[in-house]
């Protein structure tokens, strides 16, 4: 064999050793008895156990659509030393790493923290993503909150107005309001096609079409269908695209157009994540919830799981305690909260939570305190939850329908 | 007896034949350059071959989602025309095919018109007049293009934003001018933030083309009678025509596929191209959909190269025959002159300043609004103790360093390869110039130029994603960035290959190999020493573009992988606008002293550009 010959030869060997190499890999059973995840769950949770194996395991990767995720992470490390490497891929874009890495079969994460109905509907099902409730909440939790997933916060989408604009309050009160002239080009709103929570508000107001087409009624008389779909919520899609709306990359930004300071004739939101309302605080925004008809918050859903073959998975658990909170809050009975939330009693208390605890997210914890300039979501708010069934079954007929009609 | 006569002499001619083939198979790989060549074969087959396989396979059968939301009837994998159903005869089309594919060419063609006369009318001031300065302003006018295009498209929001998107105001509407909308977002943007950075890629050919062409022959047509015109028409313009059409090609093809650009300009108006569709398909789960888009975007792209090639025919080059070195005469354009002059320099002045300083001030303004009261630090080097990205610094947050780290590697390493690896190519395909073989490396590493670089992302993304065959699963490692650069880089690398493997004497390496020199020692001491200011052309257009991609890796970072490009996108898209743009000037000025540092250090120049 001349030298050509043989480098050849040893290069098949490598590929060859590289193959064999791979295919010794850990099977789900054999993960899940290490995690002690899925059936074989410990009944009781021995929590001094978990922070003595989660602080033997090193740096724990988390994939969060929540940027407040980092300072979690740091009160994380004050409190454990567990140092947590935290990366805020947007709502879709965790969970398609997280079942991309699946289906390479490289675990690089631990904890999966975002919202979406793939993640009840595919991650959950198909054994991608495992639901780990701590015991120290459980009792509070009701049961949809917990099963299939575990929620960690339900977020609140809202129509933002300019109060600076708008003095006397809401400029609009009706939802059909937005595809009015007078709004024509000033509805703006994160782009769909790129935004999950945005997708699930629209899907949502499909789902709701007839109390859409009640409110219609109320205040324009008959409904004339014009976007090819006798439904009423197809029909508001259809509309406010008709009234060329402003797409936006982030609720950030959203949130900043409508609710700068100083602006003329400042936009008005679609559905957005009212979060964004701690703005007015950081940034000097002037953004307020307007209350319509027939609906003023709609209820999002973020939930917390451990990712399957997560190489990290008592501190994985250790992290969901965090996040989740103390139950403290509605054992003393408390029902609001005086900031400061992260530091005192307050941050002893809220743990983990502290970062969402604040307007526009909940604790999903029964008796939960509200933070300070919160929204109620007693009547006479008008509240709709998501249906995420619905919204996995119809979602991609929306897409569809939002992307014939110029969206 | 005739038979047996017959049987016997077959007989003989199969062992001969078996004989002769043997010692031809021996002989062939006792060629080092044939070995070498089968290897490249080999390679390209899984870089460039199979990618395209996977496209095609994978715009015609069913993924989960199809399955598990659309088509319960169906199997994962099973063949199908759903997805060109969906874009070609649905309600879809104009959506997603039509529109997006109607804008595209529309800013292709739109940055064609003015990119390559921009570049052309350049080139000659720069060659063939009496300019003062021209080093300097040929220098200079080649920074546009070592600045990412998507950079000129955050600059330009930076500087037109108005109030239809409200919020604050951009630069133009704090001054009190009001902007209007098509100037705004949408296509005329787009065109002109693109044409920035594509003009000098028309001003290195063609001015390649106008320094190596005698002007004697222009003067011989003016001395036989023809009038100015006519020389321009008869002998200017032929002659300038090979350069003119590869600037074409190149721009053309690379505006065809880009992302950022229209990513960032169109959303406001809704403006979409078959890039942006693409991007969309692929993040919602229908990578169907985009994978047939993508098979769109290949043809439109290969149609282009065809027809210039046909018009062009064979006269891709001119050589002028004559004992006589060329001579440049320069056209005096006396009273001019200087005005010209000023001209030029303000015009690269404001292509290369106006975005960099305006993208420095919004980050430096606490409102992103430009009120120059309210200067601050704070998305640099970040306010009192606040170290996450949303609020941070960039210069403190360890995301932004390691991503900076990961450019850099990436970078070095991929340009790295990919000279080498030029080298090689260009080695298999000169030594067996005229084979089979060697036409079909030329060929497959051209191939890359006509796939759009996100959809040879999204390619990428679905074949590592993972393990196959004896290659293991590359999804989220940095091999798979590296890879897909070199990949993409093979158009321009092999030619730079073949053309420094060109000017080196066979009779070189045939004297060391008859002299029984190893074929090691012979590519050590004497190819690649001789290859060697090729190679370095080619690393060097290959660290920068490396360092200033968005389009190729947007779909293939992790988190873990993540480069300083993707995480600026990232950071737009969420609204993080003067971190964005502080991230922005960090690559501008990371790929500016890259250059700068390995012009000095090679001596080398950018024209190997066009491939």
């Amino acid at each position: 064999m001349n030298r050509s010959g043989k480098i050849v030869a040893a290069m098949l060997g490598v590929l060859l050793l590289a193959v064999t190499v791979s295919a010794v890999a850990e099977t789900i059973d054999e993960w899940l008895q290490r995690a002690a995840l899925g059936d074989y769950g410990a009944e009781a949770q021995d929590w001094d156990a978990i922070i003595a194996a989660a602080k033997e395991e090193g740096t724990l990767v988390v994939y969060t659509s929540s940027s407040r995720t980092f300072l979690a992470g740091d009160s994380f490390w004050d409190e454990y030393g567990i140092d947590a490497q935290i990366f805020d891929l947007g709502s879709t874009g965790s969970l398609s790493k997280m079942i991309s890495e699946y289906d390479a079969g490289r675990h690089a994460s631990d904890v999966i923290m975002t919202g979406g109905s793939e993640y009840v509907f595919r991650a959950i099902p198909e054994g991608m993503i495992y639901t780990f409730v701590p015991s120290t909440v459980a009792d509070y939790l009701p049961e949809q909150y917990k099963s299939p997933a575990l929620f960690q916060r339900l977020s609140l989408g809202g129509i933002l107005y300019n109060t600076e604009a708008n003095p006397d309050g809401p400029p609009i009160d009706n939802i059909w309001d937005l595809t009015t002239p007078e709004w024509k080009s000033r509805v703006t709103l994160k782009d769909p096609l790129t935004s999950e929570s945005t997708f699930n508000y629209i899907s949502n107001l499909v789902n709701h079409h007839e109390e859409l087409l009640a409110a219609y009624e109320l205040e324009y008389g008959t409904l004339e269908y014009t976007g090819g779909r006798e439904n009423a919520g197809y029909e508001l899609i259809y509309r406010v695209l008709k009234n060329d709306p402003v797409l936006q990359s982030s609720s950030e930004n959203v949130a900043k157009a409508v609710g700068e300071p100083g602006q003329e004739n400042p936009p008005i939101s679609f559905y957005v994540g009212t979060s964004k309302l701690t703005l007015n605080q950081t940034a000097g925004l002037v953004n307020a919830i307007a209350d319509i008809s027939p609906v003023d918050v709609q209820v999002g859903e973020t939930y917390v799981g451990i990712s399957a073959f997560a190489p990290h998975p008592n501190a994985a658990k250790l992290w969901i305690r965090w996040v989740m909170g103390t139950p403290e809050p509605v054992e003393l009975g408390l029902t609001d909260l005086i900031p400061p939330y992260h530091t005192g009693e307050n941050g002893r208390m809220l743990q983990g939570f502290s970062p969402w605890f604040g307007p526009g997210n909940a604790n999903p914890m029964l008796g939960y305190p509200k933070a300070q300039g919160a929204i109620s979501l007693d009547p006479p708010t008008q509240v709709w939850p998501l249906d995420m069934e619905f919204i996995w079954q119809n979602a991609l007929d929306i897409q569809d329908f939002w992307l014939i009609n110029g969206g | 007896m005739r038979d047996s006569v017959g049987v016997y002499q077959e007989k003989r001619t199969v062992g001969q034949g078996l004989k002769k083939m043997f010692f031809r198979v021996q002989r062939w790989l006792s060629r080092p350059e044939k070995i070498m060549g089968l290897i490249l074969v080999a390679v390209l087959a899984v870089l460039v071959v199979i990618p395209l396989i996977q496209i095609v396979v994978g715009a015609s059968t069913f993924s989960y989602s199809d399955v598990a939301r659309r088509n319960p009837d169906s199997e994962v994998g099973a063949w199908t025309i759903y997805h060109w159903q969906r874009i070609m005869a649905s309600p879809l089309t104009p959506a997603l095919l039509v529109k997006p594919l109607l804008h595209s060419l529309a800013i292709a063609i739109g940055v064609v018109l003015v990119a390559l006369p921009l570049g052309s009318l350049l080139a000659w001031l720069v060659v063939r007049t009496d300019l003062p300065m021209k080093k300097l302003m040929g220098n200079l006018s080649i920074i546009p293009y070592v600045m990412p295009s998507w950079v000129m498209a955050l600059a330009w929001f930076t500087v037109f934003k108005n109030s239809r998107i409200g919020g604050s105001p951009g630069f133009l509407e704090a001054m009190g001018v009001s902007v209007p909308n098509w100037l705004a977002y949408g296509y005329i943007p787009i065109v002109l933030a693109m044409t920035i950075h594509y003009f000098p890629y028309a001003f290195i050919l063609v001015s390649g083309a106008i320094a190596s062409m005698d002007s004697q022959l222009e003067e011989t047509g003016r001395v036989l009678g023809a009038s100015q015109k006519t020389v321009l028409r008869k002998i200017t313009f032929p002659l300038m025509l090979p350069a003119l059409g590869s600037a074409f090609v190149l721009i053309f093809s690379k505006a065809l596929g880009t992302f950022g650009t229209p990513a960032i300009l169109g959303l406001p108006v809704k403006y979409y191209t078959v890039a942006t569709r693409v991007y969309h398909s692929i993040r919602n789960g229908n990578a169907g959909t985009a994978y047939a888009l993508v098979i769109f975007l290949v043809l439109i792209s290969s149609l282009t190269i065809y027809m210039n090639a046909k018009v062009l025919g064979v006269r891709k080059k001119f050589t002028t025959i004559g004992g006589k070195g060329t001579r440049v005469k320069t056209t005096k354009l006396g009273r001019a002159r200087i005005p010209v002059a000023v001209l030029v320099f303000t015009f690269i002045g404001v292509c290369i300043l106006a975005p960099l300083s305006m993208l420095l001030l919004q980050s430096l303004t606490l409102h992103g609004d430009f009120n120059l009261s309210e200067l601050t630090l704070k998305f640099w080097i970040g306010g009192q103790g606040e170290v996450y990205a949303s609020d941070g610094g960039i210069l403190r947050d360890p995301a932004v360093q390691a991503s900076m780290w990961n450019t850099i590697r990436l970078s070095v390493v991929s340009a790295l390869v990919a000279s080498f690896s030029g080298l090689f190519f260009g080695y298999a395909v000169v030594k067996a110039r005229g084979s089979f073989l060697s036409k079909l490396i030329e060929n497959l590493a051209f191939t890359p130029y006509i796939i759009p670089s996100i959809a040879f992302g999204g390619i990428f993304l679905s074949m590592f994603a993972r393990s196959w065959g004896p290659i293991p699963s590359l999804y989220g490692t940095f091999t798979l960035l590296v890879l897909v650069t070199v990949a993409k880089r093979l158009p321009y690398t092999s030619r730079t290959g073949i053309s420094a493997m060109m000017q080196i004497d066979k009779s070189l390496e045939e004297a060391a190999y008859l002299r029984g020199t190893s074929w090691v020692k012979r590519m050590w001491s004497i190819i690649i020493p001789l290859g060697k200011s090729g190679m370095m052309a080619g690393f060097i257009l290959s660290l920068i573009t490396s360092m200033r991609m968005l389009s190729l890796i947007i779909l293939l970072v992790t988190p873990k992988t993540m480069v300083l490009t993707a995480m600026t996108y990232r950071y737009v898209e969420q609204g993080f606008t003067q971190q964005a743009n502080a991230i922005a000037v960090l690559i501008i000025v990371m790929t500016l002293s890259g250059y700068f540092l390995a012009t000095k250090l090679g001596k080398s120049k950018l024209e190997h550009i066009g491939g």
